[in-house]
């Protein structure tokens, strides 16, 4: 009986690499953050850790890149360098001063120009959480942020802290009010930061989206409702 | 000089995991006067469940239509002329219409032997649960046609100098233009190519959906890896590459984006 012998050929060159996708948090530590919301959102981003190296480890096939921005009086990179999740070190925020959200929506856009972005990137998702009203120019800034390709095409969800939250900004940033996700109490808070960092997961899938429907990847059934929150759930 | 094809699907690592099965689709067809190769890539996503049907549709659809024109055109300059004059929005038009028919019957006798029990009957909701891209070619000895609607590459390398034949709307992240879409031919990227001088050997057309592209750390290393592919062929003929060939594209997958890949080589050495 004959036995078809294959020659095993080494596989061309050229470097594979999986494809990173870029997880911003954009996070208010204005004065009115201080105590309770501050402690509540450095308890929930640091929480949702394991199980974003958990998502990444299902699927190796995508990088998750993690980077913060601190908006206070003024912006300023906490963690700047794209930092792959195993590695990521979370370094809790203080609140104090302003809510320069503007600054932080430029320094934001400085990082989605190609480059240093690839564009063969998954696309970017930002978390911007907020509790209070921009004492800067964001609309410039969102503009700005907008009239970038990853710009437009970053999955963008916010986070409306209490009752004094400019959701009008927030929506302003999102295009969509459905994601701007409403936290009205410390329980909801993590709820909310818990599953904007699912999202990483929900985007690294390879499948393609046709155009006229891909206004978001996301499974917006999945979002918490106020009968989802509970107490037990954060502490 | 003979023209020789090779094609090969694989499912995306990402898929393995998911035990989805593959949503490409690839063909090859060589006749005496012309070859013609299509690749297509279903989405995938869970608006696209019929997906992998889908892209199988499309690439038969391909390769039927150029057949059709040939047989109706009756010789080589009448052919080519279609492609000159029609090439473009008819011929895609005529394409995504055909899909769709097909499409409809497909859907219908999933219905019929109860494997969908609740279904919309807007064709435009049907077409969604298939959509796919596709990616075509016909390579004729003094011209060669390229058609692209939705994301992938067709790239043509002559003694080692590689060019991409269409440069279609270039999309970041996961979208894509699709044959689901209202009026896709509207997206269609198209070009005939002359070749009045002979093509000198060896050279290679690759067609790929673009989990082959994504899998490369950038553009620089995907035109490497084609210009490897080329090499391969050249030093060890298309037979040994084509036995290897799954064996690379699932690496190539695992290594890289994790999504399916179809690649379709036609070659002269």
């Amino acid at each position: 009986m004959g036995v078809d012998m294959i020659e095993m050929l080494k596989r061309p060159g050229g470097q594979l690499a999986s494809r990173p996708l870029h997880f911003f948090w954009l996070v208010d530590c204005s004065g009115s953050m201080e105590g309770e919301k501050m402690e509540s959102v450095n308890y929930a981003i640091k929480q949702t850790i394991p199980d974003m190296r958990a998502a990444a480890a299902d699927n190796p096939n995508a990088q998750l890149l993690i980077r913060t921005i601190a908006f206070s009086t003024g912006a300023k990179w906490v963690q700047e360098e794209p930092t792959p999740i195993e590695e990521f070190s979370f370094k809790p925020f203080k609140a104090h001063g302003l809510t320069d959200i503007g600054e932080a929506f430029g320094m934001l856009a400085e990082q989605l120009r190609i480059p240093p972005m690839s564009d063969r990137a998954l696309p970017p998702v930002i978390v911007v959480l907020s509790d209070g009203r921009p004492t800067d120019d964001y609309r410039a800034a969102i503009q700005k942020l907008m009239a970038l390709p990853w710009g437009k095409k970053a999955v963008k969800i916010a986070i409306s802290i209490g009752t004094d939250a400019d959701d009008e900004m927030l929506t302003e940033f999102t295009g969509n009010k459905d994601l701007v996700l409403q936290a009205n109490n410390p329980q909801a808070l993590v709820k909310m930061i818990k599953w904007a960092s699912t999202v990483a997961k929900q985007v690294s899938a390879p499948n393609s989206n046709p155009t006229a429907n891909s206004l978001l990847p996301l499974d917006m059934n999945t979002i918490p409702t106020e009968d989802d929150i509970d107490a037990a759930d954060v502490w | 000089m003979p023209i020789t094809t090779l094609k090969r699907s694989v499912t995306g690592a990402n898929h393995v995991r998911q035990r989805i099965r593959c949503q490409d689709a690839g063909k090859t067809l060589v006749f005496k006067d012309f070859t013609v190769m299509a690749v297509a890539d279903g989405h995938g996503s869970a608006r696209c469940p019929f997906s992998d049907t889908g892209s199988k549709i499309a690439v038969n659809v391909f390769c039927d239509g150029v057949l059709n024109v040939y047989r109706k055109r009756g010789n080589m300059t009448e052919f080519r002329g279609f492609f000159e004059e029609k090439g473009d929005k008819p011929f895609a038009k005529a394409i995504v219409q055909e899909w769709r028919r097909r499409v409809a019957r497909a859907h219908a006798g999933k219905v019929r032997t109860n494997k969908i029990l609740h279904s919309s009957e807007d064709m435009d909701d049907i077409a969604m649960l298939y959509g796919s891209t596709l990616l075509g070619i016909v390579i004729a000895k003094d011209f060669f046609y390229v058609f692209q609607i939705g994301d992938g590459n067709i790239v043509y390398i002559e003694n080692g100098k590689l060019m991409e034949l269409t440069m279609g709307e270039k999309m970041l992240g996961v979208e894509t233009n699709s044959l689901a879409l209202p009026a896709p031919w509207k997206y269609v990227c198209t070009k005939l190519y002359d070749t009045t001088r002979p093509r000198t050997t060896p050279n290679m057309f690759l067609l790929a959906t673009d989990g082959f592209a994504n899998s490369y750390l950038n553009q620089r290393e995907f035109y490497l890896g084609c210009r490897e592919y080329y090499q391969a062929i050249n030093l060890y003929g298309g037979e040994k590459v084509s036995k290897n060939l799954r064996n690379w594209l699932i690496e190539t997958s695992r290594m890289g984006c994790g999504d399916d890949i179809t690649v379709a080589i036609a070659h002269t050495t």
